[in-house]
């Protein structure tokens, strides 16, 4: 119960900060009105302290323990600022996200700049979703990259949500913090399935048309074995000259292009469908293979090469009209 | 298992600052204990953190759950053991420090580490209960600044912080702390009295007066340089001579050691006076006795105090803060000779049988005199005239019969040794007679009129009482040995070993204890003496009413919030952008004389844009604008050129407005 409502409160401050900040673009500058901060349990315990220690000497009548006191306090209460200006005026750029396969970590990259004559010291940034955090100083007049973690769950658009940035530099009393709700997202693929069907055999001569050579006629040169890979194509002597083991690999008009269908894979949900499609791409091209992908409603015609990849990647990841991952 | 599993890599290394720092904090700020408490204490607390330090680098295992507590348990006991109580501020540290060795033993993470910190902090602020002079206080600056290094390198640990940046951030906070403590110490409501009771503070090895003499026993308080008071005469001081500081009064001798007695009784102050009164004021450290030390022989006595029937003062409670009291004696002054004869008996009683040749020698006074002043005549005579010799290292008198050990065979002692010989002989002779014991002396302070009397200057002498005169002073040392009266100790010893000795030998060392006892005295007087009363002043010297709370806390808060707007503004000034390079400056000198003439720079515009949107309109300038328009691309983006060349140039730059009829547009 005590959770719950502490959920509610959280979630009203959240709607409190975010309407009167408004949204953020790319760049976000930390200005003063978008910088809370509070004590944190170390400073409520450290003000404790100062507490006891002001009863102690008004108790012995005690100068020097006056003098103390009063100079803790005071240092404790400095510190607030200092730990306030620490943040202040940071900029952050949204820089990069690779995408990555559902279950893993995403890595948002933001460029934090540091306008300023001060280093700015053990600054801190996490997403709302994800416990991890990335710390590092901020050189003067100089910036520094940080790759905030995002777990990801399932396959189509994730969004960075919420991103704290934080410090409770210099003496951890205080933390100040900044909330900064960037539109950022980073395209999930599915996960690949682990067990998935061997790849379809390549379908002779029905891919576009092309006639059915014998793909074993020209040789296209040697690439690292791969698991799958036929024994007779191994490069036997090759392999001993490289101390590992090397595939022949056949090119042009030989090449056998398959097709990863959607169709073929009935009988299992949609997801695991993808999962597997998923795989199949992997697999294709880590083998430098051309390859086509069937959709529904979507088609790929046979090709290789990184850019093939992203695109059946991506059609996998956003298939069926995925809705976007909302904090 | 409860056993801590070491943390890999960077976080190991994170920890292991954290414990480090720890150690630094908790050592700085628990050294000035380990001087006076147990050395079980200090030891033991050393080794648990060189265990935790050793287990740290070598990865072993911390104790289990059991172990700690028994650890805890054991700590407990030996504190019990100690002290016999829990309580109390010595017991109170070492509990505190002992414990934080045992927490120690299962610290990880911020949590910890940080209420180990908050430890260090209070160990710190516990060394004033026992010691507020300037020299622990200069000790305390270092070490709060490294204590609160280490709470910044625990808070935020760094294996790349190097020692100086963390000092230096430190020391940006503390400095801009200072005056904002300074405020609060001014004006911070003080109150009188305590809060809850004072755990008794047990002042081990205190030197100070004792309240029996054993001339029998060697002194190791004539050798002690340490304070004892400071005066200060309203108007001239008297004579050193005259300076005899009445503490306590021994009336009882049982063969080796002059003690007080019974309780004292309670006296009138029926001292019949002479000349003129002499007004003083006393700053007394703590003595630990429940007596007040007065010039002989005082009329007036300070608050609080009652006097004895010997003239002595007694406070009702035991002197263990400085205290400060102005009292009023005479000179020349004479008290008791209505003293009732069952109140004199106690001054005649002598320990049965022993020291006859004493008691010969007092019996044969007795009959050759005409007057009892005839009596201490002899004595004084015989101090003077035969070969007794004043020193400090008298040799021990054992067994029975010291005194006449002392009168006929050593005649070697100090004033202990005299005064009790001299009373001995004067009851003897059927003279009432006792032994008052105090100081004897003085060193004025040139720097601030304070007289310093100091431990060494503790002395004996005697007083004897006359039908009609009542009790008289007799210094029997000042006829052994007058200049120990007359000069002080130093001069009367000229070859032994003494404390003060050296500072006779090189006056300028003499001058440098004088300023640090001025400045001490300042310190205890403004510094540590800083209460309601002189708060009251001060309020009353800066406008403020004492008693109107709401009056001060706006005072209060609004000089607080003053000092964090200057920290605040200061702060902004340090992280403000930075300078641009010298030739980016020098180029937009170029550019505001440009638009001085009606072509400023557009935003959006480069430096090459720029200049040609210049030239189209003034060709007359073509020829300098593109020049610098040139070096400046060339220093700024290709870093080639010079500098000052290119300054040179825009210095001479000096475009004159075209005549006005002249259009803008070519």
């Amino acid at each position: 119960m005590f959770a719950k409502a502490r959920a509610r409160f959280q979630r009203r401050i959240r709607e409190w900060a975010k309407s009167r900040q408004g949204p953020d673009g790319r760049r976000v500058t930390i200005a003063q009105r978008r910088l809370y901060i509070l004590p944190t349990p170390q400073g409520f315990l450290f003000g404790l302290t100062l507490f006891v220690m002001l009863l102690g000497s008004l108790n012995y009548a005690n100068s020097m323990g006056f003098m103390l006191t009063f100079l803790l306090f005071s240092l404790a209460l400095l510190s607030m600022h200092a730990a306030h200006a620490n943040l202040l005026g940071l900029e952050l750029v949204a820089a990069s996200a690779e995408p990555v396969f559902a279950g893993e970590t995403a890595r948002f990259h933001l460029a934090v700049h540091n306008p300023s004559r001060r280093v700015r010291i053990a600054v801190t940034l996490s997403a709302e979703r994800d416990e991890r955090t990335v710390t590092s100083d901020i050189p003067a007049d100089g910036q520094n990259l940080a790759p905030v973690p995002l777990v990801t769950a399932r396959r189509g658009w994730q969004s960075l949500g919420r991103l704290a940035v934080e410090s409770s530099y210099p003496f951890g009393l205080f933390r100040p913090w900044s909330w900064v709700y960037m539109d950022w997202k980073v395209l999930v693929y599915p996960a690949p399935a682990e067990q998935a069907p061997p790849l379809p055999e390549p379908l002779g001569g029905q891919g576009l048309g092309r006639p059915n050579q014998q793909g074993e006629d020209d040789f296209g040169g040697l690439r690292q074995y791969q698991r799958g890979d036929s024994p007779r194509r191994i490069a036997w002597k090759a392999s001993t000259r490289h101390e590992e083991l090397l595939t022949k690999r056949f090119s042009g008009a030989g090449e056998q292009t398959r097709w990863f269908e959607w169709a073929t894979l009935a009988g299992l949900d949609d997801e695991t469908r993808l999962a597997v499609l998923c795989r199949w791409v992997l697999t294709a091209h880590a083998a430098g293979m051309a390859y086509g992908l069937k959709l529904p409603g979507a088609v790929f015609p046979p090709a290789s090469g990184e850019e093939q990849r992203q695109r059946c990647l991506q059609a996998l990841a956003l298939f069926g009209g995925v809705a976007e991952m909302q904090p | 298992m409860n056993a801590v599993a070491a943390p890999f890599g960077h976080e190991r290394d994170l920890e292991r600052q954290r414990l480090d720092w720890v150690l630094v904090a908790l050592a700085v700020m628990a050294a000035p204990h380990l001087l006076h408490l147990s050395p079980w204490i200090g030891v033991s607390a050393a080794l648990l953190a060189l265990w935790r330090l050793v287990a740290q680098r070598r990865g072993w295992r911390m104790p289990g759950r059991y172990s700690r507590y028994a650890l805890a348990l054991s700590c407990f006991a030996g504190v019990l053991v100690t002290f016999h109580t829990l309580n109390g501020p010595e017991a109170g540290t070492s509990l505190l420090l002992l414990l934080a060795m045992v927490k120690l033993m299962e610290s990880k993470g911020l949590r910890d580490y940080f209420l180990l910190m908050v430890i260090a902090y209070f160990l710190g602020i516990a060394n004033f209960l026992y010691d507020q002079t300037i020299q622990l206080a200069l000790y305390m600056i270092p070490a709060v600044l490294f204590t609160t290094v280490a709470l910044l390198n625990v808070a935020h640990p760094d294996p790349e912080r190097k020692l100086g940046t963390s000092l230096r951030s430190v020391a940006r906070l503390l400095l801009p702390a200072l005056p904002m403590a300074a405020v609060l110490f001014l004006l911070f409501p003080r109150i009188s009295g305590p809060l809850w009771g004072f755990g008794s503070l047990k002042h081990q090895g205190v030197t100070g007066l004792s309240t029996s003499m054993s001339p029998g026993d060697l002194s190791q308080l004539a050798q002690s340089d340490e304070i004892a008071f400071h005066v200060k005469f309203d108007g001239v001081a008297p004579p050193r001579s005259e300076l005899y500081w009445r503490a306590l009064v021994l009336h009882e001798y049982d063969g080796k050691t002059w003690s007080s007695g019974n309780l004292p009784w309670r006296g009138e102050a029926d001292a019949v006076t002479e000349g003129a009164p002499i007004h003083y004021q006393v700053t007394l450290e703590p003595n630990n006795l429940s007596v007040l030390y007065t010039l002989d022989l005082p009329t007036k006595l300070p608050d609080d105090t009652y006097l004895s029937a010997s003239y002595e003062t007694f406070t009702h409670g035991s002197v263990t803060e400085r205290k400060l009291y102005d009292a009023t004696s005479y000179a020349r002054a004479r008290y008791g000779t209505a003293m009732p004869l069952w109140m004199l008996r106690r001054d005649l009683v002598l320990p049965k049988d022993d020291d006859p040749r004493a008691r010969a020698l007092a019996q044969k006074w007795r009959s050759a005199a005409k007057t009892p002043e005839e009596v201490v005549q002899y004595a004084l005579t015989m101090f003077h005239d035969q070969p007794f010799h004043y020193t400090l290292q008298p040799g021990v008198l054992t067994g029975a019969d010291r005194i006449d050990q002392f009168l006929f065979d050593s005649r070697r002692g100090f004033c202990e040794h005299y005064a009790g010989a001299f009373v001995y002989l004067m009851r003897a002779a059927g003279i009432p007679a006792h032994v008052v014991i105090g100081y004897q002396g003085g060193t004025q302070n040139p720097l601030d009129d304070y007289y310093v009397v100091r431990q060494q200057e503790a002395h004996a002498w005697a007083e004897v009482w006359m039908a009609g005169r009542g009790w008289l002073r007799v210094d029997p040392t000042g006829a052994v040995d007058p200049a120990r009266v007359e000069e002080g100790l130093a001069d009367s010893l000229p070859d032994e070993d003494l404390a003060g000795s050296i500072y006779v030998r090189y006056p300028w060392l003499g001058a440098v204890r004088n300023s640090w006892d001025a400045l001490d005295s300042g310190w205890d007087k403004w510094v540590l003496a800083y209460g309601p009363a002189l708060q009251e002043r001060f309020y009353d010297k800066i406008g403020l009413d004492y008693g109107d709370w709401l009056q001060l806390a706006l005072v209060l808060g609004g000089m607080v919030a003053g000092l964090m707007a200057l920290y605040w503004l200061y702060l902004l000034w340090d992280r403000r952008p930075p300078a641009a390079p010298p030739v980016v400056r020098d180029y937009a000198r170029f550019c505001a004389r440009l638009a001085r003439l009606g072509l400023p720079r557009a935003a959006h515009e480069g430096p090459l844009d720029y200049a040609r949107r210049v030239v189209a309109v003034r060709a007359d300038l073509t020829e300098t604008v593109l020049d610098i328009t040139d070096r400046y691309v060339e220093l700024r983006y290709q870093d080639e050129g010079d500098p000052r060349a290119f300054r040179r140039l825009v210095t001479g730059f000096r475009p004159r407005r075209r005549g006005k009829a002249a259009p803008d547009r070519a």
